[in-house]
C-alpha cells in the first residue's frame, strides 16, 4: 500500500446519548511537519436538542483548536487510530468535558481550564 | 387483448437510447488522475509562491457533490495565493458543513475524516499552480435494519442513504420510474414522498401507467427504531390503492384501503438472524371485466373482498451473503355470511451472495424460491387467484420487506402466466417458481474513490472504528439501566445540594486556613468547585460511574474527600465541613451500590451487537461498492402453475440476459430478454422488459 500523502488529517468521533437528545462531538486534527514532526488540537462540541425528532443545529458549546500536549500525543493518535473512544474517554466526555464547556460559555470557568478538561479526554485512554 | 409478439418497439431507438443513457451516466465520474505535489509541508509551498489553481474534493460522488454545491469557503481559495492558513479555515468549514447536514438516521456512534493533500503543481506560463484535494469519508451505524436481505439491496442502490455516506435530504424525494412489459406496454410514473418533521411521518403518493395499465396510490407511514430490547424496529402505514392491470383475456382491476403494521427483533445468535412479523387489515372492490356466466360457481368476477394478511420471517446477512426466508398467510372474504371465503400462502425465500473477482467486480448471484397455495372454501374472486409473469406482484406494500407473492417467470409478459388450457378459469391456485439472476460487472467506478480508500491513514482510521472493539459504547448504553435511572430520580438533587453546601463551606473557611495548608486548601478548592459544578450539571446521560473513580486529575468524590476531609480539615477539625464530609460519604456509598447494580455485561453486549456487524459492512464500502457499474446479466427462471388439466404439463421455464446500469443513490436502469422455451400458445416466445428507477430526482 502506498504512504500517505495527507499532511493534515482530522477525525471527527461524534457520540450520542441513547435518547438521542445529547451529542458529543470530538474532533482531532493532526498536522505533519516535513521533520515528521506532528501536533495534535481537539475540537470539542457539545449539542443538545428538546426532541429527538428536531435538528442538533448550531452546538450548544464548542472549543476550538485545543492544543494537545506532548505527553499526550501517543493517546492522541491511538484514539484516532480507532476513530472511537475507551469507555473511560466516553464517561469523561459526557461528564467533566461537557461540563466545563458549559461553565466555560456561562463564564464561570476560563477557556485554559476547559480546554485542560477537554484534553484530559485523550489522557483518560488506559 | 394484446399480443406480446406484436407490440410496437424499435430496437434501434432503444439501443441510441441506452448509449446516450451509458455516455450521460458516466461523464461526471470522468476525471483526470491528480498527481502528487512534493512530500513537504504545506508552508514551503506558501513560500515558494504557488498559487491554488482548483479545490477538488473527494468522497463518496453524493457527499462531493453536496459539499461543492455549497463550495464557499472553498471557491474563496481558487485564482489566488496558496496560504496555509486558508487551507487550515476552509478544513474547518468542511468538517463544520459535515456535521451539520442533516443524517439519514440517528447513530450512537459515528466518525468523519477529512484529509488534505496537494496535487497536480506545475510550473509554465501562469507561474506555479497547485490543486487542494479534500478527502472525505463520512458514516454512521444503522441498527437492526442493516441485517435484513432489503438493506443489503439498498446499500447498492442507495449508499447515501442505507450507510449515511453522505448527508440526507430525507424531507422531500421524487423518484421518477419508466418501464416496458409487453402486456403493459410503457409505464411512466413514479413516486413522491414527504417526510413531516416533528415525528417523521412519511407521505407518499405513488402512481404508473399508460395506455394499457394504470396504478396509483397514497400512503402515509412511520417507523421507529431502537438499539435495545427485543423489538428493535416498528414500522406502520396506512394506504389507498387503484389498479388497473391487462392479464391476458382479464383486467384486473381493484380499489382497496390498507392498515399495516410490522416489527423487527433484535439479532439473535451468533449469526444475528433477526425475526419478522406483520399484519395488514384491508377491503376494497375487486373486478375482472368477465362474464360471471362465463365462471364455474365459486369463482367471483367481481365482488367486495375483506382480507387479513399476517406474515412472519426471519433475515441474516454474513459476509457477503444475505438469506430472507418469509411465510404469508391471507384469510379473506367476500360478503358470502362465511367467515373465511379463501385462504391463500406464500411461502418466499431468496438468497444473495457476491463473490469478489476483483476489486469493485463483485460476481452477484440473487436466487429466489416462491409458491403460493390458494384454498377457497367459499366464493373467492378471479383476482384472488395467481398470476404471473415478468412482474412481480407484493404480498404487502412497502421496500423495508419484500415478499413476492405470484410466480415470476420473465420470459413470459406481466399476468400472463396463469393457466395451462385455454378454456381453464384465469388464474392459478397454486404455483412454485425458481428464479437465478447472475451479474457480472465489466465496468465500475468505487464508491469512495481510490484515493480516499486507499490512503493508509484514512484507511486505518475507519477500519479501526469497526474493529478496534466496542469499549466506547459500553457507558452508552450503561446509561439506560434502571439503576443510573434510580440514581439520578433519587440521588441528583440532594447530591448537588451536599457538593454546593461543601464548596460554600470550604470558601468560608479561606480567611482560617493558616499559610501552611494553603496549598492544600486550594487543591481542595479546586476539586470541590469541579465536584460541585460536576454535580449541577447532572443529566440523564451523565455516567454517575466517574464521581466514583479515584481520579486525582478530576474532581470526583474520593479525591476530594482526601484533600478536603483528611489533608485539609484533619488539621482545621471543621465541625460544619466534617458533617458534610460524612454526608458525601453517604452518597458515595449509595452510588457505589446503584452502580454495582448496573448490568455491565448487557451494555457490552449491546455495544458489540452495534459494531460487530458494520465492519463487513464498511469493508465493503471500501473495496467492493461501485457509484456506477455496468453489469451483464443471465436469467433463468423454472416453475410450474396449477391447476392442470390430464394430459397437460404445467412447468414452463424462461432463460435470457440483459444489462443493468445502476449509478449509486441515483438511477437504476435494466433491460433484459428472456425466452418461453415452452410457450404455450397465448403466452408468447418470450418477454422485453425494461426499466428504467431515479432513485432520488433532486439528488442530495
Amino acid at each position: 500500500m502506498p504512504s500517505s500523502s495527507l499532511k493534515s488529517i482530522s477525525i471527527d468521533i461524534e457520540v450520542m446519548t441513547h435518547d438521542r437528545l445529547r451529542k458529543v462531538v470530538f474532533g482531532l486534527d493532526k498536522e505533519t511537519a516535513d521533520s515528521g514532526d506532528v501536533t495534535w488540537t481537539i475540537d470539542f462540541k457539545l449539542f443538545e436538542r428538546e426532541k429527538k425528532t428536531d435538528e442538533f443545529g448550531d452546538p450548544l458549546v464548542k472549543l476550538d483548536a485545543v492544543v494537545v500536549k506532548k505527553p499526550n500525543f501517543d493517546k492522541a493518535e491511538d484514539t484516532a487510530r480507532t476513530g472511537k473512544f475507551t469507555a473511560a474517554q466516553t464517561e469523561h466526555a459526557l461528564g467533566p468535558a461537557s461540563v466545563d464547556a458549559k461553565r466555560f460559555k456561562d463564564g464561570k470557568i476560563p477557556r485554559e481550564k476547559a480546554a485542560a478538561t477537554a484534553e484530559r479526554t485523550i489522557a483518560k485512554r488506559s | 387483448m394484446q399480443n406480446a409478439a406484436s407490440t410496437p418497439f424499435s430496437f434501434r431507438a432503444l439501443r441510441r437510447a441506452l448509449g446516450w443513457l451509458v455516455v450521460g451516466t458516466l461523464l461526471p465520474f470522468v476525471a483526470a488522475a491528480a498527481e502528487r505535489c512534493p512530500d513537504r509541508v504545506f508552508g514551503f509551498f506558501e513560500t515558494q509562491g504557488y498559487s491554488t489553481r482548483k479545490v477538488l474534493v473527494s468522497g463518496f460522488w453524493l457527499l462531493k457533490r453536496s459539499l461543492m454545491a455549497d463550495k464557499g469557503a472553498l471557491a474563496d481559495l481558487e485564482g489566488k495565493p496558496f496560504k496555509e492558513e486558508a487551507l487550515k479555515h476552509a478544513k474547518a468549514n468542511l468538517r463544520e458543513t459535515i456535521l451539520r447536514s442533516p443524517s439519514a438516521f440517528d447513530s450512537p456512534v459515528g466518525i468523519t475524516v477529512v484529509g488534505v493533500r496537494l496535487v497536480n503543481c506545475t510550473e509554465g506560463g501562469n507561474g506555479k499552480e497547485l490543486d487542494i484535494e479534500y478527502l472525505v469519508f463520512t458514516t454512521k451505524v444503522p441498527l437492526a435494519s442493516i441485517r435484513t436481505l432489503e438493506h443489503a439491496h439498498q446499500e447498492m442502490e442507495h449508499p447515501a442513504e442505507a450507510l449515511a455516506l453522505s448527508p440526507s435530504k430525507t424531507r422531500f424525494r421524487a423518484t421518477p420510474r419508466l418501464a416496458y412489459d409487453a402486456s403493459q406496454n410503457f409505464l411512466v410514473g413514479g413516486r413522491l414522498d414527504a417526510r413531516l418533521p416533528p415525528a417523521g411521518i412519511g407521505l407518499g403518493l405513488d402512481g404508473q401507467g399508460w395506455s394499457e395499465s394504470l396504478v396509483a396510490g397514497g400512503d402515509i407511514s412511520g417507523a421507529k427504531e431502537s438499539d435495545q430490547g427485543w423489538l428493535r424496529k416498528l414500522t406502520w402505514r396506512g394506504a389507498f390503492e387503484y389498479a388497473h392491470r391487462p392479464a391476458d383475456m382479464l383486467q384486473l382491476d381493484s380499489g382497496r384501503v390498507l392498515g399495516q403494521l410490522s416489527v423487527v427483533t433484535a439479532p439473535v445468535g451468533s449469526l444475528g438472524v433477526v425475526f419478522r412479523f406483520g399484519t395488514l387489515f384491508e377491503g376494497g372492490h375487486q373486478q375482472t371485466g368477465l362474464a360471471p356466466s362465463a365462471l364455474p360457481a365459486g369463482a367471483l368476477a367481481g365482488s367486495r373482498f375483506a382480507n387479513w394478511r399476517s406474515y412472519g420471517g426471519i433475515s441474516l446477512r454474513t459476509g457477503r451473503q444475505a438469506f430472507a426466508s418469509s411465510y404469508g398467510l391471507l384469510l379473506g372474504r367476500t360478503g358470502s355470511g362465511q367467515l373465511i371465503d379463501y385462504r391463500k400462502q406464500i411461502v418466499d425465500a431468496a438468497y444473495n451472495a457476491r463473490l469478489l473477482l476483483a476489486p469493485h467486480r463483485p460476481f452477484e448471484v440473487d436466487t429466489r424460491f416462491t409458491a403460493g397455495f390458494l384454498a377457497q372454501v367459499g366464493p373467492t374472486p378471479v383476482s384472488e387467484r395467481f398470476f404471473g409473469g415478468n412482474v412481480e406482484t407484493p404480498f404487502m406494500p412497502g421496500p423495508e420487506w419484500v415478499i413476492r407473492a405470484n410466480p415470476v417467470l420473465r420470459g413470459i409478459p406481466a399476468y400472463w402466466f396463469q393457466r395451462t388450457t385455454a378454456n381453464q378459469v384465469p388464474g392459478g391456485d397454486e404455483f412454485a417458481v425458481v428464479n437465478i439472476t447472475l451479474a457480472i460487472p465489466v465496468f465500475g467506478i468505487p464508491v469512495i474513490p481510490l484515493e480516499a480508500s486507499q490512503d493508509p491513514e484514512i484507511r486505518e482510521k475507519v477500519r479501526g472504528f469497526v474493529t478496534d472493539g466496542a469499549s466506547g459504547l459500553v457507558p452508552i448504553y450503561e446509561l439506560d439501566d434502571p439503576a443510573q435511572k434510580n440514581l439520578f430520580d433519587t440521588r441528583r438533587e440532594s447530591f448537588a445540594k451536599t457538593t454546593a453546601a461543601m464548596e460554600e463551606r470550604i470558601g468560608a473557611l479561606k480567611p482560617s486556613v493558616p499559610v501552611t495548608l494553603q496549598p492544600v486548601y486550594d487543591a481542595c478548592a479546586e476539586k470541590i468547585g469541579d465536584l460541585a459544578a460536576n454535580a449541577a450539571g447532572i443529566t440523564r446521560t451523565t455516567p454517575w460511574r466517574n464521581f466514583l473513580k479515584d481520579d486525582p486529575t478530576e474532581g470526583y468524590i474520593p479525591v476530594t474527600l482526601q484533600l478536603c476531609l483528611v489533608e485539609l480539615n484533619g488539621p482545621l477539625k471543621d465541625t460544619e465541613l466534617t458533617r458534610l464530609g460524612d454526608e458525601l460519604k453517604e452518597h458515595q456509598k449509595a452510588i457505589a451500590e446503584q452502580v454495582a447494580k448496573i448490568d455491565t455485561n448487557r451494555a457490552k453486549r449491546l455495544a458489540q451487537e452495534t459494531l460487530a456487524f458494520p465492519a463487513t459492512v464498511i469493508h465493503t464500502v471500501f473495496d467492493e461498492m461501485t457509484v456506477v457499474s455496468v453489469s451483464p446479466i443471465a436469467i433463468f427462471d423454472a416453475g410450474r402453475i396449477r391447476p392442470t388439466a390430464p394430459g397437460q404439463r404445467s412447468a414452463s421455464y424462461s432463460v435470457g440476459g440483459g444489462v443493468r446500469l445502476t449509478v449509486a443513490s441515483s438511477v437504476t436502469f435494466e433491460v433484459s430478454y428472456a425466452w418461453n422455451l415452452r410457450p404455450r400458445p397465448w403466452e408468447g416466445r418470450g418477454a422485453l422488459s425494461l426499466g428504467i428507477r431515479f432513485i432520488d430526482l433532486f439528488g442530495q
